[in-house]
């Protein structure tokens, strides 16, 4: 009887996980698969006149309101302001990383601001190269799926698609960051792969 | 396997690194390495848990997966039921909880899912009993069609589809498949030494004394000497044995996981291939883990696996960020979250224990 009992319950409740599929809510950010989003920005503000922002965002095959949508920045698109106004004010990269790791939205991940080379970088599927100068800001514990980094180069537009190509939103196994957005702002890249939020 | 708690508590010891370690050395080679691939506990988890079934006789299918389903989903589910309704209650949906409790989540995303491990290894002990009754019947033709049905499926994924999610534990069959014919080696090669000393202690005088004096013994204390005897010498050529392999393994390990399971990861011929590659590392650290005796420090950590896995994905980052308002000191950051999840564990691990036994 238990047997039956257990048997039943089991399939009811397998029944209304898949209903529930075609019904993603919108707290449920975790997704798998991905589309990429690329939009032209014009940037007033430097000699630079096209920017291409590359948004690449979860999409689990069902219509799901991104967070920026609802007018709520994402934790990338944050710091993507910040980065825009501090490169602005200052040319030095490891301030840049610093400002960006003690962002407020940062603050409950304790991060630290490390210089890094070509080669290869935590986050990608291939070694990286193309850039004079870097820093990387992430959490100490590895296991939050959050990686950031800042770059000088002399080839902006060859180093974003180099790290839109290889950037793996899963690189850390076991969790899988929900966007990565990848921005130039003259000779300076942001990157950044993150959940849409930190509140959890 | 001698002192498999001490193996098992390796394996867990080595996801705790992997998921809160904070590096020491920042830029140490050493240090990094052992942190990124740390993973391989997972995998040594699989090949204990086909190994310690592969000596289970399964008489009754739905008998056997019931007990799995209390000592493992039963578990799990109130670590979904805890998370869900305490701990991460923003994160938690109806519709992900429905599909956390009936596995479709692991399939949604693959090492995303929440507490992945444990379905995962539930879809593997449902499989079990069905690789036994045909390894009974053909071992040579089921080792081949579960490798080539694993190898065909992965690389029809791999070629034909963008679908990743299933690898983190597709990719682990082969190192289960290895935990049951590893333990059935290991009994022919136990019984291979024993039958081998039963001839030699009868080719001359000395050894047939012997053989009556370990019979009068027998006779006298009602152990079975003879057993005795022979395993203790039997024993001592697996100890010397096992040392070299272990040792080769973990040689041969560290390499092909620094080539292709460190940084960058392996992804051929299908993806997530480096699960495979991490294989003889993981089992020469079983092998090695095999010498450490199980002391009750490592015997309880050994026995509380799945609340360790469990209490770090629960509470395990709402510790750290507790920790870091006070300090970031990398070594005591790690210790202060890894120990206390530890603890945790262990004393749900016996308190439930404690509960089942009372009712």
């Amino acid at each position: 009887m238990t047997k039956k009992l257990l048997a039943v319950i089991l399939s009811l409740v397998m029944v209304l996980a898949f209903a529930a599929c075609g019904k993603e809510e919108s707290k449920d950010t975790n997704t798998s698969d991905s589309t990429e989003v690329t939009q032209d920005v014009v940037d007033n503000n430097t000699d630079d006149t096209t920017q291409d922002e590359v948004v690449e965002v979860g999409d689990d095959n069902t219509t799901e309101e991104q967070p920026s949508a609802s007018g709520s920045d994402t934790v990338a698109q944050t710091l993507l302001g910040e980065f825009m106004a501090t490169i602005e004010t200052t040319e030095d990269l490891e301030a840049v990383a610093n400002t960006l790791s003690s962002s407020e939205t940062l603050s409950v991940l304790g991060m630290m601001v490390m210089p890094v080379e070509e080669g290869w970088l935590n986050g990608f599927d291939e070694e990286i190269a193309g850039f004079t100068q870097g820093y990387t800001f992430s959490p100490m514990i590895g296991s939050i799926p959050f990686v950031g980094y800042v770059f000088e180069t002399e080839d902006a537009a060859a180093l974003v698609e180099t790290l839109k190509a290889h950037g793996q939103l899963n690189w850390n196994i076991c969790t899988t960051a929900d966007e990565m957005v990848v921005e130039a702002s003259g000779n300076y890249v942001f990157f950044v792969m993150a959940p849409f939020s930190l509140d959890e | 396997m001698k002192n498999r708690k001490s193996a098992m508590a390796l394996s867990a010891i080595l996801i705790l690194i992997f998921h809160f370690w904070v590096n020491v050395f920042p830029g140490n080679d050493v240090e990094n390495f052992i942190k990124l691939t740390a993973y391989i506990g997972v995998d040594m988890f699989f090949f204990l848990s086909a190994y310690s079934m592969a000596g289970r006789e399964v008489d009754n299918y739905l008998k056997f997966i019931v007990s799995r389903f209390k000592g493992v989903y039963l578990k799990y589910t109130l670590f979904v039921i805890l998370d869900a309704v305490l701990i991460s209650a923003a994160a938690w949906s109806f519709s992900r909880f429905l599909k956390a409790l009936v596995w479709v989540e692991l399939f949604k995303k693959g090492g995303g899912a929440f507490l992945w491990f444990l379905p995962a290894i539930m879809l593997f002990y449902m499989a079990f009993p069905l690789l036994q009754k045909a390894d009974q019947r053909n071992p040579v033709v089921t080792a081949i069609v579960s490798l080539a049905l694993w190898a065909v499926v992965a690389f029809l994924v791999t070629r034909f589809t963008g679908y990743k999610e299933m690898f983190i534990f597709w990719n682990r069959i082969p190192i289960f498949l290895l935990g049951f014919y590893v333990y059935k080696l290991d009994k022919w090669i136990k019984g291979f030494c024993i039958r081998n000393e039963a001839q030699s202690l009868n080719k001359n005088e000395a050894g047939r004394t012997e053989a009556r004096e370990i019979e009068t013994v027998r006779n006298e204390t009602g152990k079975n000497a003879d057993s005795v005897r022979d395993r203790g010498i039997s024993n001592r050529m697996a100890v010397c044995v096992k040392l070299v392999l272990a040792v080769v393994f973990v040689a041969v390990g560290a390499f092909l996981l620094l080539k292709f399971g460190y940084k960058i990861k392996l992804k051929v011929p299908f993806r997530d291939m480096f699960y495979v590659i991490a294989i003889p590392m993981s089992l020469g650290l079983i092998a090695l883990a095999g010498f450490v005796p199980s002391v009750k420090p490592i015997s309880w950590i050994g026995s509380s696996t799945l609340e360790i896995y469990g209490v770090q994905m629960v509470i395990g980052y709402n510790i750290a960020k507790a920790v870091m308002k006070y300090t970031r000191e990398p070594l005591l950051v790690s210790l202060l979250v890894i120990l206390p999840v530890i603890v945790i564990a262990v004393v749900v691990h016996y308190l439930y224990g404690w509960i089942e036994k009372k009712r």
